[in-house]
């Protein structure tokens, strides 16, 4: 009950920050062409592939399915996430924002764009991507999670990253011990600094 | 005896002629008695009267005295008896028997009118007898008796019909006799009446007056002679009157002459309206004093007609017999001023010829055309003899005058050509051209009118030579030149001097400017001239060509000139430098049409065709100019090195030096862009631009590797431009940076705190720039301290280890942190870091120092926790540094300095700090 009114409150402020990326999220289509059975078992390896670190070998699979399938998300995404496992961030940025372009509904791409955002120096950005990954998604967790770390540590507000980080805990059902100390730490600090 | 009655018969013929006509008529027509004794007439020997004459005397013998038929028979008798006589008389050959009875016949006839007289003295007929009577006197030369006879004739019988007759015969008697007064009264008396005698009378009465030396008077009477003859011209007149004529003309003359010549004539008809002879009688005049060789005399008389009878069909003539007579008399002045006179007056311009038909007189025209041509010639000749230009001009007058009146005559193109000839002698060009065009081409084609063709061309071409320059005349003449030279192509193109003409006409083009013109005339003359017209052709058409910029031929043609003309003509060398102008010119033809690569190719070409040519340094550099245009480096370098070698004190060096250094730069040639800035510095004159020199030099020696020199290049820079303050801060850093290339540490070191101080001593000079220079070399400097603080360990002896560690730790921590005071976003944060660093170390350096040896296991724990105390500040000071570089993420200032401040702080405080993403290890989406 807590939960749901807390996102609910938490949306309604999200909505009014991120009014233009929900209509893009509205308006887009997805134009992604169905892939034949073989290449969705190609795409499978690749994914295992990047799960394996075996990133040039899984590169290869999605090069081949993007000359076939360009408008493919999932490819398009996967690929730019490799560039970020290789710290290309120019070109994973480009290729996860491509893949927002056609899905703007992949969270996890909007989560994987945030931290290359926060690599780059680009907080504020990072954390806009991130904020638009919970519109999309509000119970999506890692991006609570990211959204307070970006927030506590690189945007120096400690008072919203607590927040982001109880969204977090509100959504892991296991709870989490580490975060929950930085809860309490975070608590300390902004008692001390009253 | 015989010859004497002969002459009286012939005398009496002669004088009574007309007399002894009448005579018979009357006697045989009115005389009433024949009628009565008619008979006696018609006998068979009338004939020779010898039968009548016996009948009548027969018959007067026995007629009746006093009766009317002896005094018929009487006179019929005695009138017979002169026939008789007459008859013998006529006939040849007579004997002195005969004549014997011809004067018995004579003096029978006297008896028988004697007779008659006396016999019947107061007969109302007698003066018909006595005019019978003095008949028979007269043939039988009884010239007192005939006298007397006629005297008593016209005393009695005043109104006889032979009065007159009488009066003649008598007056003719006197005249013989010389008795001239005695004859002026018989004359008179004749005149008195009209008669048959008139004319005769008043013929003698003239000469009468004339013997009497009353020459007015003779001349009264001698022109009334004239007068009467009524003629309309002398074919008219009868042999007798011609004679009358020529005999009254000659005593005219006579009187004429004896009076004051021909001032009495003039004189005379001046008061007298002349008759037809009126021309007659200055001939008359004239031919007398011819006689008399008086030759002035009588080409005046001639000219007085002339001049006074101005529109006589006459005057031409005796115009001309002037002029014989002058020549005849070998005057020839005087025959020329003859000739004159005659063609002016008589010229066919003349107003002699609106009152005369000309076509009348032909030989007039003959003559004039004659003596024009003589006068001209004659003028002409003399004008050139003497040199002189009055008589010149007096040939043209008459030259002009010839071909005015004669145009179609076979001569008048040789008389034009004279003129025109004569016409430029006198330097009155142009008329002569005028002329000379005229002969040329408006007569038939003969040598002449070729030569006149010609002349007129050569007049043309002297006049536009001697014309002052730039004027409107030297232009008109200049054109005309070109006019007659092409009209003398067209109607004369075998004349071998036409190449010549059309040259010229080419030069004269030319000189107009007209050059298109000029180069078709040369192209004309080209094919098949001689050498000498070749050269000037080629030099024309080149010329020409170069003028209108048809520089490629033009140079053509110029080579071609060259190769004939030969190295030894005075203009070659001029001609080369035209060839070498047109080949350059073709190049920046080609320049202005784009088309770079022929431009280049024709600058390049200059050299090798005239080499000699002060352009080609200038083509050469063209080239070169166009090759850098072109990108075309190497090829520039090549031209330009050739032309600094081969033009050492050229005046574009300097600018060739500056486009070597800019091939050399585009060859990234970066130590000879430096040789040649070097160059140009030499020459540079501004100051701003020779400092910018200096500094590139040295970039440039940078550029090529040359680092030495290069370091060379920016101290020199440096020791000479402390100003502005920005590039002196560049150019110690450039010397930091290649001190640092070459390993020069201790070099490099010197010079960092030479920027430093210099950037410090800047005062408000400094800039951002200035100051992050600044922040590098102290950063730089403080590495250096951070560096020896980190060598110092801190091991036995550890009081004075860690005194030396403390002390480089404050060096160093001193050094980043005045780093950090220039507040240079890059250099803090990585100064941050590292005083972070260095206290972090610091800490972690007293936690691994080296323990006193010899401690115990308590001693040793209290040591250590000793040591922890001490180490634990310096953590949290470094804590505390990198919290600051942590906080510049804040204003976005997120380099590797903040991000490995954050990775220590993650490590010296991991509850705190250590944060790590969370993300999917791939993305699951299709």
């Amino acid at each position: 009950m807590r939960l749901s009114l807390i996102l609910c409150c938490y949306l309604v402020f999200l909505t009014g920050c991120a009014q233009v990326s929900l209509n893009n999220v509205l308006n887009s289509r997805d134009q992604q062409q169905s892939m034949t059975d073989s290449d969705k078992r190609e795409y499978i390896k690749a994914l295992e592939g990047i799960k394996k670190k075996r990133l040039k070998k899984a590169q290869v699979i999605l090069n081949r399915l993007l000359k076939k399938y360009p408008d493919a998300s999932g490819v398009l995404a996967n690929k730019g996430l490799i560039y970020a496992k290789k710290a290309k961030l120019d070109k994973a940025e480009t290729f996860l924002e491509k893949a927002l372009q056609i899905n703007d509904k992949l969270v996890q791409a909007r989560n994987h764009l945030a931290v290359v955002y926060r690599k780059q120096g680009k907080f504020s950005e990072a954390g806009q991507m991130l904020q638009a990954a919970i519109v999309t998604n509000p119970y999506y967790a890692n991006a609570y999670y990211n959204l307070g770390i970006l927030n506590e540590l690189y945007l120096d507000e400690p008072a919203i990253a607590l927040e982001n980080y109880r969204l977090y805990l509100d959504l892991k059902k296991g709870g989490d011990k580490r975060v929950s100390q930085w809860v309490s730490l975070l608590q300390r600090q902004l008692k001390s600094r009253k | 005896m015989r010859c004497l009655l002969l002459l009286r018969c012939c005398i009496v013929a002669v004088s009574l002629t007309v007399t002894i006509a009448v005579a018979d008529q009357l006697t045989l027509g009115d005389i009433e008695y024949v009628k009565d004794l008619s008979y006696l007439d018609t006998l068979p020997e009338r004939k020779n009267g010898g039968s009548a004459i016996f009948e009548y005397r027969k018959f007067l013998q026995i007629a009746k005295p006093g009766s009317t038929e002896r005094r018929q028979v009487l006179v019929r008798l005695a009138e017979l008896e002169i026939e008789l006589a007459e008859e013998r008389l006529a006939s040849d050959d007579i004997t002195e028997q005969q004549q014997l009875v011809i004067e018995q016949g004579i003096a029978s006839a006297v008896d028988l009118f004697e007779t008659a007289l006396r016999e019947y003295n107061k007969h109302d007929d007698n003066h018909r007898v006595l005019y019978q009577l003095a008949r028979a006197y007269d043939i039988n030369a009884q010239p007192e008796r005939l006298k007397s006879t006629l005297i008593n004739l016209v005393s009695v019988y005043p109104g006889s019909e032979f009065y007159t007759q009488s009066q003649f015969r008598l007056a003719e008697g006197y005249f013989i006799e010389q008795k001239y007064s005695d004859a002026l009264v018989a004359y008179t008396a004749v005149l008195s009446q009209d008669s048959i005698y008139f004319d005769n009378a008043l013929y003698k009465r003239g000469w009468v007056y004339f013997k009497q030396a009353k020459y007015k008077l003779a001349l009264n009477d001698f022109v009334a002679v004239l007068d009467n003859l009524k003629f309309g011209n002398e074919k008219e007149l009868t042999r007798i009157e011609d004679e009358l004529y020529a005999d009254s003309l000659r005593v005219i003359s006579l009187s004429f002459s004896s009076l004051k010549g021909v001032k009495s004539v003039n004189q005379f008809f001046a008061k007298r309206k002349p008759g037809p002879y009126i021309k007659d009688i200055y001939y008359s005049l004239g031919q007398l004093y011819l006689q008399q060789k008086r030759y002035a005399d009588t080409a005046d008389s001639y000219m007085a007609f002339v001049n006074i009878y101005k529109n006589s069909r006459h005057s031409p003539d005796l115009a001309l017999e002037t002029i014989d007579v002058w020549r005849k008399s070998k005057f020839p002045e005087k025959v020329i001023s003859a000739r004159q006179d005659f063609s002016r007056k008589f010229s066919l311009s003349s107003a002699y010829w609106l009152e005369n038909d000309i076509d009348k007189f032909e030989g007039i025209k003959i003559s004039l055309k004659y003596n024009i041509r003589l006068l001209a010639e004659y003028h002409h000749s003399l004008g050139q003899k003497k040199k002189s230009d009055s008589e010149k001009r007096e040939a043209l007058h008459w030259y002009a005058e010839y071909i005015e009146s004669f145009p179609l005559d076979k001569n008048t193109a040789h008389m034009h050509f004279l003129y025109a000839e004569l016409l430029s002698e006198l330097r009155r060009y142009a008329q002569a051209f005028k002329a000379y065009e005229a002969v040329a081409y408006n007569y038939d084609k003969t040598k002449e009118t070729t030569e006149a063709a010609y002349s007129a061309v050569l007049v043309a071409t002297n006049v536009a030579k001697l014309a002052k320059s730039g004027t409107k005349n030297k232009l008109k003449w200049q054109e005309t030149v070109v006019k007659t030279t092409l009209r003398f192509a067209e109607q004369y193109p075998e004349d071998k001097r036409l190449k010549n003409t059309l040259l010229h006409v080419a030069e004269i083009q030319y000189e107009q400017g007209k050059f298109l013109d000029a180069i078709d005339m040369a192209e004309l003359v080209l094919p098949q001239s001689s050498p000498e017209q070749k050269k000037k052709a080629l030099l024309i058409l080149a010329h020409g060509q170069f003028e209108l910029k048809l520089y490629s031929n033009a140079e053509k043609s110029y080579l071609q000139l060259l190769k004939i003309r030969g190295k030894k003509h005075k203009d070659y060398k001029e001609i080369r430098k035209r060839v070498a102008i047109s080949i350059y010119k073709e190049a920046e033809i080609a320049l202005k049409a784009g088309d770079s690569k022929q431009a280049i190719q024709m600058f390049l070409r200059l050299k090798k065709v005239v080499p000699e040519s002060s352009i080609v340094s200038v083509a050469e550099y063209d080239a070169a100019t166009e090759l850098l245009k072109m990108k075309e480096w190497g090829r520039a370098i090549k031209v330009l090195a050739r032309f600094r070698k081969s033009y050492p004190k050229h005046k574009l060096q300097n600018e060739v030096t500056t486009k070597l250094a800019v091939a050399y730069n585009e060859k990234k040639q970066y130590a000879n862009v430096a040789a040649e800035y070097k160059r140009i510095l030499k020459f540079t004159k501004s100051k701003k631009k020779r400092r910018l020199i200096a500094f590139q030099i040295a970039e440039f020696y940078e550029k090529a590797g040359k680092d030495w020199k290069a370091l060379e290049g920016y101290q020199s820079y440096l020791s000479k431009y402390a100003r502005p303050f920005d590039i002196a801060m560049e150019t110690r850093q450039k010397i930091i940076d290649l001190y640092g290339k070459l390993n020069q540490s201790k070099k490099q070191r010197q010079w960092r705190n030479k920027l430093i101080v210099a950037e410090k001593a800047a005062g408000k000079a400094r800039t951002d720039r200035s100051r992050y220079l600044a922040a590098k070399a102290a950063l730089k400097l403080a590495d250096r301290d951070y560096l020896h603080y980190s060598w110092a360990t801190l091991k036995a002896p550890f009081k004075k280890n860690l005194k030396i560690k403390k002390k480089r730790m404050k060096a160093a921590v001193n050094s980043f942190a005045n780093v950090i005071r220039y507040k240079v976003a890059e250099t803090t944060t990585e100064a941050t870091y590292k005083i972070g660093l260095v206290y972090n170390e610091f800490s972690k350096a007293l936690m691994k120092s080296e323990r006193p040896k010899k401690l115990s296991a308590e001693e040793l724990e209290q040591y250590d926790i000793l040591l922890e105390e001490q180490a634990f500040p310096f953590e949290e000071k470094a804590i505390e540094f990198y919290q600051s570089n942590l906080k510049r993420t804040r204003d976005s200032i997120y380099d590797q300095w903040v991000k490995k401040s954050i990775d220590n702080l993650a490590k010296l405080y991991p509850g705190r700090y250590l944060r790590n993403e969370k993300l999917e290890s791939v993305i699951d989406a299709p």
